[in-house]
Order: C-alpha cells, then structure tokens, then sequence
C-alpha cells in the first residue's frame, strides 16, 4: 500500500509538471518580474526624469486641472513615490478620461512613449493576454495543478534531508536533478503561498457557486455587499470653487497619520459643487491589504469628511492575500527575496521539465512524437520566453517614439519574437537550437544596455548625477543576465559529448554489474544489493 | 484493473470529483454557518466560498490515499452525499 502511493504521487508530480509546466513556467517569470512592475515602467519611459515629491507639486496640479474647466466629474492626480516617478494628472468628463504627464520643480508638461510598462507582465501572467477567452480560468487551473505538483512532489522524496544537501556535479543530469530537488524544498512555502492567494485573489470566477444559489446577482452583488464604499454622492448640488492651496489638507494628513503622511494618489470628485469631496490615498506599503487606506475632506473648505467604513472580516481576509500575492508592502530587502523566490521557482519549473525529457531520453532508442514535441516546447518556452521578454525591451526602445498604436506594438513584437523562436526550435537540431537562441538572449541582453548609451548618452548621465538607483540597477540586471545566459551557453557548448560517453559507459557498466549479480545470486536480495538499490534508486525513481 | 486505467479514473475522482465537492461544501456550509455563529449571509458565502477550496485539497489528498480508484469514487460520492443532504435540509435556515 505505502510504496504504491508513492508510486502514485510521482507519476501525479511527473505528469501534472509536465502538462502544464510551459505555462506555469511563463506565469511564474512574468510575475516574478512584475514584483519590479514600477522598476521596469521607470526605464521603459526614460523621458521621465526621478523626482522627489515636492511640497508645490499638489498646489501646481490643482491649477493645472482647475484650467480644464469647471464641468469636468473628476479629477486624480498620481504623485511619485519611493519605486515610482509618475507625477501624472487625470480629469474626467462623463466616460471621457484624458491624462497629462508633468516633471520638474514648476510642472513642466512631459509625454513620455507609449508603452504598457511594468505592467504588461503583471496583466500577462494572470490573463496571458486572453482575457476575453477564459485566459484566467486557464491561469487559474494552472496554480492549481502547480500547487498539486507541489504536494506530490513532497512524497516523492524518500529521504528529504539528505536529498535536500546532496548536489552531484559529475553529470548534468544528476546536477539538475538535485537543483531541482533542492530549489523545490527551498520555494515550498513561496509556491504554496503564490499559488493559494493567486486562486483566492480570483475565488469569485473558479467557485462562484455559492453566491450564484444565495444571491440574485451573483459574484457581483456577494462583492458589492462586503465591499464598503463611500456614500453617494448628490448631483445638481451648488457651484463652489474648489480649494487651491492643499496646506489646509496636507497639515490634517500629517496629524492624522502621523509616522507616514506619504501620499500616493488624490482624487477629488465632483470638484466644482459643494458637496465635492477629496479623497487622499496613503501608500500601500504600509499594509498587507490591498486596500488602501484613505481620508475624505470637502473641496472646498478642506474640512474631513466621514471616511470609509471598515470593511467585513471575510473581506479583509481576501484582501490580505491579495495583498501578500502583490507585495505592495515589501521592502527593497524583501522585495528582492521576493523576486528571487520567483526565479527559483521558475528554474524549479524549467529543470523539472528538461529533467523530465533527459530521463527518457537516456532510456529509449527510437524517440517517439512525444519526445519531439516536449523537446522543442521545452527550448521555446524556456529559451523562447527569454528572448521574448528581452525583445520586449527592444521593442520599447527601438520602435519610433510617435509611431501610432506603439504601446500594442511592444506587446505584437513579445508575440512575435516567441512565435518565431518556436519555429525556430521546429527545424533546427534541439542542441543547436538550445545554443542559438540561449546565446541569441545573452548577447541580446549584452548589447541592450550598449544601445541605450548609444541611442541617448545623457540619460545615463542623468541617471549618475541623480543617483538613480533604479535605472542603474535595470541596466546592471540586465548585465548580470546576459552573464549568466552566457554562462550557461558555455557549460551546455562543453559537456553534452563527455557527458553522453561517460553516461552511456556507466550504464553499460551498471547493467554488466546487474546481470552478473542476477546470475550469481539468482532471486535472493542480499543486504549488498538492497544497499545498492536504495542509493541509485533514491533519485534515479523520483522522475 | 489495468493501472492506466486506475490511474486516470484517480485523477478523474481527484480533480472533476474534488471540485464537485468543494463546490457542494460551498453551498452546504452557507446555512451551517449562518445557524452555528449566526453570520451573516455574505460573510457566510465568503467564508465558505473560500474554505471549499481547503475542501478541494483535502479530497484531492484522499482520492490518492485510497487503495483503489473505486474507493476513491465511493468517497467522492459519498462527500457528496453528505453536503447535498446539509443543503437540502438547511435551505430552510435562510
């Protein structure tokens, strides 16, 4: 009975990885990256320059927006902050939003290139760019099948400790298997944590059952009745002009969160009318919800108005682990631990599936389609995806700055480059196609920073003389990438001929070693053999 | 039975046969709740809603602990069973 489940949970941990595990592999790197979401909009839009948040800044926005007249709902102004450098302004008349970017001490107005930013890996790795096609319901069976290879892959571990400080150097093969082994032990909790919020974050469309049986409306009622909001407001109230110096507001603010007065965001609705109002958004990197919190002040007068209503305990509880998915409360330090639990995840992910291929290879002498096509996924989805994400960056900077639709064309040129390495990998040798594409990204990740000097040399003359850490650190990543790509073309250029001799001479020797022993001993299993068998057996059968 | 065939009808249990249950404990644990600790009922249908997915874990473990696909089915069944009839019966309650 024991070893018979065991025997389940491997073929369950083997075949729930490898359906889904290009999938998992893609959502786990893009998310992982969109823990720098802000970081990587910083450099995708140089035209911004870093700035701190000055005290004229909101008193300079409320005179920008007061100028957009006076039958505008709704105005939102984004200030920068710690990670990001958007000072940006929106006003809304009706469904119409319009939205200006401003910069420096007085507020000049900026229009930095189109681009979807940071942001297109935090939207891709949830909707995978489906999300009127069930692209969710997809991303969502995949955490769970991750979170089910998670648990298998726990029981398939005999002896976890010693598996866990065992690294064998001498073969590929085993090298990987005992990363893989190891990297999964590490990222056990981030996984379950990831995973397990990622399916609450979107609980109302995988179980949406419950509320479909009790309420009427579904999901969104269920939503709208443990979601607290601010009262309505009237409309056809009376015309008073709006305040323009925020000092009555910021001295409040100050009093009232007193250890962090940071703003991020300040929207006024209905800034014309007497029963206008302001509503002043703190960061959110002080909780470990995703709701922020927030005051209330009139328009006018500046006065606090009644603030929100705390929200239901069920409904903090899922904000919570929406919070922790995000990690809008991380640190630096605990940023970067975030990002590298991400990244070990994902290289848990792709070792599994190149352990998964080699492990048969090394077994079968006629390859059959099945082997093909988890080969050429493997080099496309894994090397594929690099080079997407690294031509992504390309794109942004390559393509004409004024050029129409260019922030859908970023996105067109990722598809593209990943279309295009998937054939690349059909019609080339896999050891080739490993090689070009793997050495392809490094060079690529190389040159990128070459040609943002090269294309404009102020910036990073900018970047030095402002201490910005973040587009300096971009580039430096991007440095250490190419590095490591390069690293890695090199070890795989090296080893794969001695490997495959010494591999095919071992197992010659092991099945020689075998039969003898059957003969000798016939069916008696002597403690020798057990031994033996326990030793090669502890790894060679979690796969 | 062939050992594919178990196999695939464990998973099957585990993964159609799980949701199925959680879906159900989602449904039954709404009136539970609502007579037990008195919540009230969007606070209850969260709850449950998301507690169904802990309900999903603990089949899927089950369905492989089993010593047989067919146990596995009969438990899943029975799972079932059980929620429908809380449903059944608390419907009243709300």
């Amino acid at each position: 009975m024991k070893p018979d489940f065991r025997r389940t949970m491997i073929w369950l941990h083997t075949y729930t990885g490898l359906l889904l595990g290009w999938l998992l592999f893609a959502i786990f790197l893009t998310g992982t990256l969109s823990y720098f979401n802000d970081e990587i909009s910083q450099w995708m839009q140089p035209e911004l320059s870093a700035h701190q948040q000055h005290e004229n800044m909101i008193n300079i926005s409320l005179a920008r927006l007061k100028a957009q007249g006076t039958d505008v709902d709704k105005w939102r102004i984004d200030l920068p902050g710690q990670r990001n450098n958007q000072w940006r302004l929106q006003w809304q008349k009706g469904k119409e939003r319009q939205s200006l970017y401003l910069q420096g001490e007085s507020g000049e107005q900026v229009t930095p290139r189109a681009t979807q930013g940071g942001n297109f890996f935090r939207t891709f790795h949830y909707t995978l760019e489906l999300r009127n096609y069930g692209g969710r319901y997809i991303a969502g069976i995949a955490a769970m099948f991750m979170l089910l290879a998670l648990f298998s892959g726990i029981f398939t571990h005999r002896r976890f400790f010693r598996d866990f400080f065992t690294l064998r150097k001498k073969a590929v093969l085993k090298t990987l298997t005992d990363f893989h082994a190891l990297a999964g032990i590490v990222t056990i909790p981030f996984c379950l944590m990831i995973c397990a919020s990622a399916l609450i974050i979107y609980i109302g469309l995988y179980m949406p059952w419950s509320a479909q049986h009790y309420l009427d409306g579904g999901t969104r009622e269920l939503n709208q009745k443990v979601t607290t909001y601010l009262p309505k407001l009237e409309p056809g109230s009376a015309y008073r002009e709006p305040i323009s110096d925020f000092s009555v507001i910021a001295g409040q603010v100050a009093k009232l969160w007193p250890e962090n007065p940071n703003i991020n965001r300040i929207t006024v609705e209905q800034p014309f009318a007497a029963n206008g109002r302001i509503i002043v958004e703190r960061t959110r990197k002080l909780s470990l919800s995703n709701k922020s919190e927030v005051l209330v002040f009139s328009s006018h007068s500046g006065e606090p108005l009644a603030g929100m209503p705390p929200e239901r305990i069920a409904r903090k509880i899922r904000r919570i682990f929406y919070g922790l998915h995000e990690g809008h409360f991380a640190q630096p330090g605990l940023r970067w631990l975030f990002f590298i639990s991400g990244l070990l995840s994902s290289a848990l992910i792709a070792s599994g599936l190149v352990i998964w291929l080699y492990k048969r290879l090394e077994k079968v002498k006629q390859r059959h389609a099945g082997h093909f096509i988890v080969e050429r996924l493997n080099i496309a989805g894994i090397a594929g995806l690099l080079l997407a994400i690294i031509g992504y960056f390309y794109a942004n900077r390559l393509l004409p700055v004024d050029i129409d639709e260019r922030a859908r064309l970023e996105i067109g040129a990722f598809l593209f480059i990943w279309l295009v390495s998937l054939q690349h990998s059909l019609f080339r040798p896999a050891n080739k196609a490993w090689f070009e594409q793997l050495s392809l990204a490094s060079l690529a990740c190389l040159l990128l920073p070459v040609i943002d000097i090269i294309q404009e040399p102020s910036r990073l003359m900018r970047a030095i003389e402002q201490h910005n850490l973040i587009y300096l650190g971009f580039e430096l990543a991007l440095l250490v990438t190419g590095l490591l790509l390069y690293k890695t073309v090199k070890a795989l250029l090296v080893k794969p001929k001695q490997v495959k001799q010494k591999q095919v001479k071992q197992k010659q020797v092991k099945q020689k070693q075998v039969k003898q022993k059957q003969g000798k001993e016939d069916k008696k299993v002597t403690l020798k053999h057990k031994l033996k068998r326990i030793n090669a057996g502890s790894k060679a059968d979690v796969v | 039975m062939n050992p594919a065939l178990s196999l695939s009808a464990r998973c099957l249990a585990a993964i159609v046969g799980g949701y199925i249950v959680a879906a159900l404990s989602s449904l039954a644990l709404v009136p539970v709740q609502m007579s037990l600790f008195d919540n009230r009922l969007e606070d209850a249908i969260l709850i449950a809603t998301m507690f169904s997915y802990l309900v999903y874990i603990a089949v899927i473990i089950d369905c492989f602990c089993r010593s047989s696909a067919s146990r596995a089915w009969r438990n899943v069944l029975v799972y079932s069973g059980i929620f429908l009839t809380v449903c059944y019966y608390g419907g009243g309650l709300i």
